[in-house]
């Protein structure tokens, strides 16, 4: 038993002793010690995380926390890597069974996951600390205070009517378009006109201009079957996010309690029945909550702007509410802030975890591969890969817009060409170098059947949809794609588990055993 | 009787204390009691402690004591039964060509059973790597075919899992010495106790317990190759091919490891076949059942064959006395002498060796030293 492993504590020595003794192949993985000094480094790790001065408002030094992890996340699989390769059962011919490849695979997959899990943690922590300083209420309910105090302080100096935009509404696709132009031109007395100059000035919008102009107006008025009146309130919101992570939250069912007041919910509020505040405490209010946002930013942060734009404080009144109300700085802290608070939600988890599901399965199939092939042949693998990637991308430049399509074609030929070479190794007499790269990259891709295929699909859809030019096709529906793709992965993966104790386990048996030239 | 009792009970008499501790370790293994084999490991540690600490001094009371006690539980229990030889290989005309390289093995056929140890002997470049690694599975052959017989319709993992290959060139072995024999030994399905038994067996049997806490860069070469010896046999191989095993050794232990590999392939516990090549022909005639001469390709002889030596005497003869002499005495006609720089060979259809060195001896030639090799291979060399 190696005593000088350091801060290993007994009984995992004892269950090393153990696995050495009865299960040689789990314990040539070392998962058991990578786990363990992985939730080690973790716990070190989550602690000097914590104890790191981290201003939820400040800018994510995350970056460099993860660039630093990468290095020793290198480092830990080096390291790995050394151990794990010094005991090979498959490269000694010891009893294997296909079941111990599914394990195997695992163990390896627990290992390299536990590694790339360390870049993971200061994201993670650095939102707990932000979800433990600013509650996902009370970032609402300040920017609402900060908005509703600012139109108390201006009212005075606020536009309180809204804008009218009078519309023509007709459809394009009927005759009534050139009839309607008719009766303008001949200048015949027509209702709509007569409706129109009472509400000038108008314009002529079609039908599903209407549709997409009813949902962002704040109020309509419809004059008759085909005039309308849009209104928009004024601006209230001084102070807007800019995260589609919060836009994201906000429209999410029960999170936050209350979302952002609208303009026309502020002037609902201060504007339309206005009462005049006491404006010393309002203004106390306003600073305790602009400095509750104040962050020293290492950079100059103060209110900037280009010189004779809308947004100059000389000619412009939202220029001189940005730098009366230190919005800039405000905007910037909160949109940190929600950076750290949302960087878990549901539709970031997804690429998150994708990542981190493909990192690391990625590695392991390598490692995999590695571990059941010759050094030379897992070179000139990767290499052959290298060198296919490089012509067959050549190859798209003469698709004429099929990059994508052709792409995935390409994926798809390879896959069957080297699953059909890998068969060869069943008739082969001898360990054949060709029959070996085919096998390294049949293993390679096989997981990535299901997606391409999938992918390629919608690619050819799309391309149909793109050339329509009748538009006799419907758009994809994104939500279906999306729910297919990740079938697709899913499928990957089970045939890869499938094929592992199977027939990649009989590939690799026979083709490393076999002698050579 | 028990011959095998007897041989130790003899080495112990006369002092021969390596080899019957050798021997007992061996005895105690086939009898199959494991409790017998923990006393024999730690009465060969006991003279192993005493060798390394007191050699000087004679051995203690407790050595003979525990000795008689092991020796009278294997009279009861140990049956001198020996192993029944089974067909492991047969090997029919088999060759190879390598695509690069002018260098061809000519077709060969072969037999091995279990219990047999076969030399492979021969200058360099002439082919014994070639046959070895072509019987280990390792080299496609051109023809001719290998039939392992004790598996029923292998894949190559299978012959490879059950035929050991130690090249001479050994692979460096990373981490401690201990774990590797451990994991070997796991490998073979030997596991729990019996793990930990037989890996104790195995350091004790080749005196390698001292070491077996270090790593490979801090042994040398010798006990490199007894250390990848005890990792192969704890695999417990239906065949053990050995390329060069001799040449990183000392002549004690050369003689110590040939002598080794007859015991452990006749062993009850784990019969089985040794296939050796060196270029110690005299060590390797010794414990060889069959010793082939490969030349240029071509098994040229193979012991045993006695129709090729028949026909002529031959002697390795070494001295300070002139050619002209030894032909002046021995007659033109009836010997042949010939001179290789430091030994001469005198073969005769007439005379026997006996004869030879006889009449060399009445007529006062300074013998320093000479060999019988009418059936040994060195006569072709």
């Amino acid at each position: 038993m190696n005593s000088k492993r350091p801060l290993v504590p007994a009984f995992l020595n004892k269950f090393d002793r153990y696995l050495l003794l009865h299960q040689p192949e789990t314990w040539s993985a070392r998962t058991h010690l990578v786990v363990y000094y992985g939730l080690l480094f973790l716990a070190v790790l989550t602690g000097l995380c914590f104890i790191v001065p981290n201003d939820a408002r400040s800018d994510t030094p995350v970056a460099y926390w993860i660039g630093f992890l990468v290095i020793v996340d290198i480092i830990a699989i080096v390291g790995w890597l050394i151990f794990l390769f010094r005991f090979n059962v498959f490269k000694r011919y010891g009893n294997i069974t296909p079941i111990g490849r599914l394990r195997t695979f695992i163990l390896y997959f627990i290992s390299i996951g536990t590694i790339v899990l360390f870049a993971y943690l200061p994201p993670a922590v650095e939102s707990i600390r932000a979800n433990i300083a600013y509650g996902n209420d009370e970032i609402v309910n300040d920017i609402n205070s900060i908005n509703t105090r600012i139109c108390q302080i201006e009212y005075d100096s606020l536009q309180h009517k809204w804008s009218e935009d009078t519309v023509l509404v007709v459809d394009k696709k009927s005759n009534a378009t050139i009839a309607y132009e008719k009766v303008q031109e001949a200048g015949i007395n027509n209702p709509d006109t007569l409706m129109a100059e009472v509400h000038p000035p108008y314009h002529v919008i079609d039908t599903a201009e209407l549709a997409q102009r009813l949902t962002s107006v704040d109020s309509v008025v419809k004059v008759n079957d085909t005039m309308y009146v849009l209104n928009e309130c004024p601006d209230y919101n001084f102070l807007k996010v800019y995260r589609s992570d919060f836009t994201y939250i906000l429209t999410a069912n029960n999170h936050p309690k209350q979302g952002i007041l609208t303009s026309q919910e502020l002037f609902n509020n201060v504007i339309r029945n206005y009462k005049r505040p006491d404006f010393i405490k309002l203004k106390q209010e306003m600073a305790i909550l602009i400095k509750k946002y104040d962050y020293r930013f290492s950079y100059n942060n103060s209110y900037r702007y280009e010189e004779g734009s809308d947004m100059d404080p000389e000619i412009s009144f939202s220029g001189r509410l940005e730098r009366r109300y230190h919005l800039s700085q405000t905007r910037h802290s909160l949109e940190n802030i929600i950076e750290r608070k949302y960087r878990w939600n549901a539709r970031n988890f997804g690429w998150q975890f994708r990542l981190f599901l493909y990192i690391s399965f990625i590695l392991t199939l390598l490692i995999f591969i590695f571990r059941h092939s010759t050094v030379k042949t897992f070179f000139l693998s990767l290499l052959t890969a290298v060198i296919l990637t490089i012509l067959s991308s050549i190859t798209l430049v003469f698709s004429n817009g099929h990059e994508n399509s052709g792409g995935f074609a390409w994926i798809i030929f390879y896959s069957v060409l080297f699953a059909a070479l890998s068969f060869t190794v069943f008739g082969s007499t001898k360990r054949n170098l060709l029959s070996g790269i085919s096998i390294n990259l049949f293993v390679l891709m096989v997981t990535f059947i299901p997606l391409t295929t999938v992918c390629y699909y919608y690619s050819l859809i799309r391309r149909e949809y793109y050339d329509d030019i009748v538009g006799r096709l419907n758009p994809i529906d994104q939500e279906v794609m999306y729910r297919n793709i990740f079938y697709a992965e899913i499928a990957g993966f089970t045939l890869l588990l499938i094929l592992l104790p199977t027939l990649i386990h009989k590939l690799y048996r026979r083709w490393y055993s076999l002698p050579q030239e | 009787m028990n011959n095998r009792i007897d041989e130790i009970q003899s080495f112990l008499s006369h002092q021969d204390y390596s080899l019957a501790v050798r021997r007992m370790l061996d005895i105690c293994l086939d009898s199959g009691d494991n409790q017998l084999l923990i006393n024999a490991i730690l009465w060969s540690r006991l003279y192993r402690k005493h060798e390394k600490e007191n050699a000087a001094n004679p051995l203690p009371a407790d050595f003979f004591a525990q000795a008689d006690t092991l020796l009278n539980q294997l009279q009861s229990i140990y049956t001198n039964v020996p192993p029944q030889q089974q067909l492991l290989i047969n090997v029919e005309s088999i060759s190879k060509t390598y695509s690069k390289g002018n260098f061809s093995l000519r077709p060969i056929s072969l037999q091995l059973k279990t219990s047999e140890v076969m030399g492979v002997v021969g200058e360099n470049g002439n082919g014994k790597t070639t046959l070895l690694r072509c019987l280990a599975g390792q080299l496609a052959l051109d023809s001719g075919n290998i039939a392992y017989i004790k598996l029923h319709s292998p894949d190559y993992y299978d012959i490879k899992h059950h035929v050991a290959f130690i090249p001479q060139r050994i692979p460096k072995w990373y981490g401690l010495l201990k774990d590797n024999l451990h994991f070997s030994a796991s490998l073979a399905g030997i596991h729990g106790e019996q793990n930990e038994l037989m890996v104790a067996f195995m350091l004790e049997r080749l005196n390698l317990t001292d070491y077996a806490h270090l790593t490979w860069g801090q042994i040398s070469s010798g006990y490199r190759t007894r250390f990848e010896l005890a990792r192969i046999l704890l695999q417990k191989p239906s065949l053990l091919i050995l390329d060069e095993p001799l040449a990183n050794l000392d002549i004690n232990a050369q003689q110590t490891i040939l002598t080794d590999l007859r015991y452990m392939a006749k062993s009850a516990y784990h019969p089985m076949g040794i296939i050796l090549s060196s270029q110690q022909l005299h060590e390797v005639e010794k414990v060889a059942d069959t010793v082939l001469l490969i030349k240029q390709g071509a098994c040229l002889f193979r012991t045993g064959d006695t129709t090729e030596t028949v026909q002529s005497s031959a002697l390795e003869l070494e001295t300070i006395a002139d050619r002209n002499v030894l032909v002046e005495i021995l007659g033109d006609e009836k010997v042949q002498v010939q001179y290789n720089g430091g030994f001469y060979t005198i073969t005769s259809t007439e005379y026997s060796v006996g004869k030879i060195i006889t009449d060399l001896l009445n007529k006062d030639v300074p013998v320093t030293y000479f060999r019988d090799i009418t059936h040994s291979t060195k006569r072709y060399f």
